[in-house]
């Protein structure tokens, strides 16, 4: 092996270490966001923009089925949510939810106060769909993950 | 006091349903209380003591709003409570949602004519300014339009090519025009039709997504309305006209500012034996507000109404006692939560021959 050899060989390791760390480094504290939904519901993949029409009550039915949006109380999930998905407020969401239900007929989405209570309310109803963190949504068989979104620490 | 415990009855049995369902019945109630006083005696002229030549705090309606979906139906309720004696079923529709393009709603609704009326209805505390423009007040506020119908009505909203477009379509009782308080009222005739042609009309409104905000929308209503034989008893003209409305409207809201505006139009055509022929008349508002901070919402309106009502020109408007109106309002409006907000306004106001300047306060509440 010549020297030039040698030395390609380094710098391919040194660059693999780099890369490594650097790929590493950025996933620590990277949490994840994941858009669940009942095993039955009627679609297998959903777009971000589908997700804040759901939110937003434009979206109502998925092929024949009602969708049943499901909102956490947890401030913090939600604020996540409602800032990347929806790009607004939590107050101005609500505000906006209050206005369309009289204006329009539509119910808001269902409240549940954290992730557990939504996985239990996504695997009785065909229909609903909801957020958690990623790693609450593990392991469980009733649902089904249809977006996973990368939204910081 | 029978009247105290109706409403009492009333009130107790909206929270025991909205406490009792739990499941996804959505129950909000608005409510509001104002302060109005005029500059000169000409406002009693005309509108009497309700006109504030003495200084009125005023009782607003409270308005009960309830909704429940349970798989493809909904039912949808809003009971209004009018100066604290009335109790109106303003709106009671059964609906059923076949997809997103097309949702069946039967019952009484707000007639889908403009922005304003299918938007607000009866919540105060989400409107913009302390009242609704003159020409969009409701039937038995002495309005000149048919803004509430018992039908049918379809709707849906599609995309297409970059545009959000909502439409829909309905049919319903033609309104009349009736007697009530000795004054004569359109009604929406909830249970009843009194001629044969049906009430019917169309809108449709598009969202460009290249103008984030933007919303322009056209409508359509045709009737023909008759009067009760109890309206000439008031020495007043004996009403049977084909009628047209249009309206079109446009709204822009981006981020802090807001610019709405709708223009109408009411075609009547005589079909009575003295043969009136077709009057037009027009009404229009145009509304503009900014919000500065979290909660401070400056707002000008200018609206005016030109009708056809003096004498021998349209019987409907005539019996109906419509004038020629402007208003000049510049307001600001303070929300003290997304809940509840205090408004302040002065108006300069034009009303057939008199003019005055009104001042109000009012606060209101949504919950």
């Amino acid at each position: 092996m010549g020297s030039d050899q040698r030395k390609d060989r380094m710098r391919f390791l040194c660059a693999a270490v780099i890369a490594g760390f650097l790929t590493t480094s950025a996933g620590v504290g990277a949490k994840e966001l994941v858009i669940i939904a009942n095993k039955a519901y009627p679609a297998d993949r959903i777009t971000r923009e589908v997700v804040k029409e759901i939110y937003l009550g434009e979206r109502t039915m998925e092929k024949s089925v009602r969708i049943l949006p499901v909102d956490q109380v947890d401030p913090v999930v939600k604020k996540r949510f409602v800032e990347v998905m929806i790009g607004t407020s939590i107050q101005k969401y609500e505000a906006y939810w209050f206005r369309k239900t009289f204006r329009d007929g539509v119910v808001p989405p269902v409240l549940r106060e954290s992730s557990p209570e939504v996985i239990q309310f996504l695997e009785r109803e065909v229909g609903a769909i909801g957020y958690v963190w990623g790693d609450e949504a593990l392991k469980k068989s009733g649902i089904k993950m249809l977006l996973s979104i990368e939204v910081g620490d | 006091m029978k009247r105290a415990f109706e409403i009492g009855m009333i009130t107790a049995a909206v929270f025991f349903l909205s406490d009792s369902t739990g499941a996804g019945f959505e129950l909000s109630a608005f409510s509001d209380v104002s302060f109005t006083e005029c500059s000169r005696q000409e406002c009693e002229t005309v509108l009497g003591d309700r006109g504030g030549r003495n200084g009125n705090f005023v009782l607003g309606d409270l308005d009960f709003f309830g909704v429940n979906q349970f798989d493809q139906f909904d039912v949808l309720i809003e009971l209004d409570i009018e100066e604290g004696r009335i109790v109106d079923l303003e709106r009671l529709t059964l609906g059923y949602t076949v997809s997103d393009v097309l949702r069946i709603r039967a019952g009484r609704f707000h007639t889908p004519l403009g922005f304003w009326n299918p938007t607000y209805h009866h919540g105060i505390q989400i409107q913009p300014t302390i009242r609704r423009p003159q020409f969009l007040r409701f039937e038995d506020e002495k309005g000149i339009l048919p803004l509430h119908t018992v039908g049918l009505y379809l709707s849906g909203r599609v995309r297409s090519g970059g545009l959000g477009i909502e439409y829909g379509a309905f049919t319903g009782n033609g309104p009349k025009i009736t007697v009530e308080d000795a004054a004569a009222v359109l009604s929406p005739n909830n249970v009843s039709d009194n001629n044969p042609g049906k009430s019917v009309g169309g809108h449709v409104s598009v969202s460009p997504d290249g103008i984030p905000g933007l919303t322009a929308g056209a409508a359509g209503h045709f009737s023909r309305i008759l009067s009760d034989p109890a309206v000439t008893a008031l020495q007043l003209p004996s009403v049977d006209v084909n009628q047209t409305i249009w309206a079109g409207n446009l709204t822009y809201a981006r981020e802090f500012l807001e610019l709405t505006a709708e223009y109408y139009a009411i075609r009547d055509k005589d079909r009575s034996a003295a043969g009136g022929g077709t009057r037009v008349s027009q009404a229009y508002y145009a509304l503009l507000s900014y919000m500065i901070g979290d909660r401070w919402v400056p707002y000008f309106m200018y609206e005016s109404m030109s009708v056809k009502s003096a004498a021998g020109e349209d019987a409907y408007l005539i019996a109906l006692a419509a004038s020629d109106t402007t208003k000049t309002i510049a307001g600001v409006r303070y929300e003290l939560s997304s809940k509840s907000s205090l408004r302040a306004e002065a108006r300069k106001v034009r009303w057939g021959d008199f003019d005055w300047n009104e001042y109000g306060l009012q606060w209101a509440v949504g919950f």
